[in-house]
């Protein structure tokens, strides 16, 4: 198991890798349904890995992780849907 | 004949994980306080999304007058910046406050660089004839960014109010529930422009 430093540094590289990645998607593919689903998954997982390991909610509650995790699923999934169909 | 009762199992003893379970962070004032800003911040992420999708030329034009080298610097500013948050909250739960002060001056530091890159933004935009009442699109830009500009704000007065607490060893391995508030404040201002940050910047 990480030590609590090493999963924050593994949180972080994870987030700007996928923050990067967003952006070439955004920079190289053409505006299309398969972007924005692109898109809305790598801030569904940057989402987690914030609500999991920064606000550290993984072994709290389960009610309040569940309202959190709902949060960051659905707003970018409903969000995703709006653009994918634009 | 007798017969030995059998107890009901709780959630907890079926299930060993829910036996591990820590409490929430911080308090419980701040975590309202989190959801209800969450909320607000939500209907605006919809109330852009429907914008799209009424008006996708005009979302389109004004996507193209942005700067996305200000969006990413500003997303990795925001990422970092609560990554030494991150590691303030490890060192304050082991009692290592020079290390805390440390780890939130750095925090407060690189978030700064946020402020002026988008302060840039703002300027550069203004310049070039752009303002609130431009249009539908630049309407949205302009209040949603700078609402979240605000809580940047916000949440860097309560950055250096922590490390001023910190340099003070007001807190410790006990006392640590007002300092794990403010930094679970912090996350939530990043979690926010995760979010803002590809629907401004990245969809077209």
């Amino acid at each position: 198991m990480l030590s609590p430093e090493k999963q924050a540094t593994l949180t972080w590289l994870i987030l700007i890798t996928l923050t990067l990645i967003s952006v070439y998607l955004g920079q190289t593919m053409q505006a299309s349904g398969w972007l924005a689903l692109a898109v809305t998954l790598t801030i569904m997982v940057k989402g987690q890995q914030i609500v999991d390991v920064y606000m550290g909610l993984r072994r709290a509650p389960r009610r309040w992780r569940a309202l959190l995790m709902s949060y960051v699923l659905l707003v970018p999934g409903i969000i995703g849907l709006v653009y994918a169909f634009s | 004949m007798a017969t030995t009762p059998i107890e009901p199992l709780t959630a907890d003893a079926a299930n060993p994980i829910a036996q591990e379970e820590n409490p929430l962070p911080g308090d419980l004032a701040m975590w309202v306080f989190i959801l209800m800003e969450l909320t607000v911040f939500a209907l605006f992420f919809f109330s852009f999304a429907v914008i799209k999708r009424l008006e996708p030329e005009l979302f389109l034009l004004g996507q193209a007058t942005l700067h996305p080298a200000i969006g990413v610097i500003c997303t990795l500013a925001l990422i970092t910046s609560s990554y030494f948050v991150a590691l303030a909250v490890i060192s304050i739960k082991q009692s290592n406050s020079k290390k805390t002060f440390f780890h939130l001056s750095t925090s407060i530091l690189v978030a700064s660089i946020y402020l002026v890159a988008k302060m840039w933004e703002y300027v550069e935009l203004g310049s070039a004839g752009y303002d609130l009442s431009t249009n539908m699109f630049y309407t949205f830009y302009f209040f949603t960014t700078f609402f979240h500009f605000m809580h940047v704000i916000l949440g860097m007065f309560i950055l250096i109010y922590m490390a001023i607490q910190t340099s003070k060893n007001t807190y410790s391995i006990n006392n640590y529930d007002g300092f794990e508030a403010g930094a679970c404040y912090w996350h939530m201002v990043d979690l926010v422009w995760i979010i803002l940050f590809p629907i401004i910047y990245v969809v077209h």
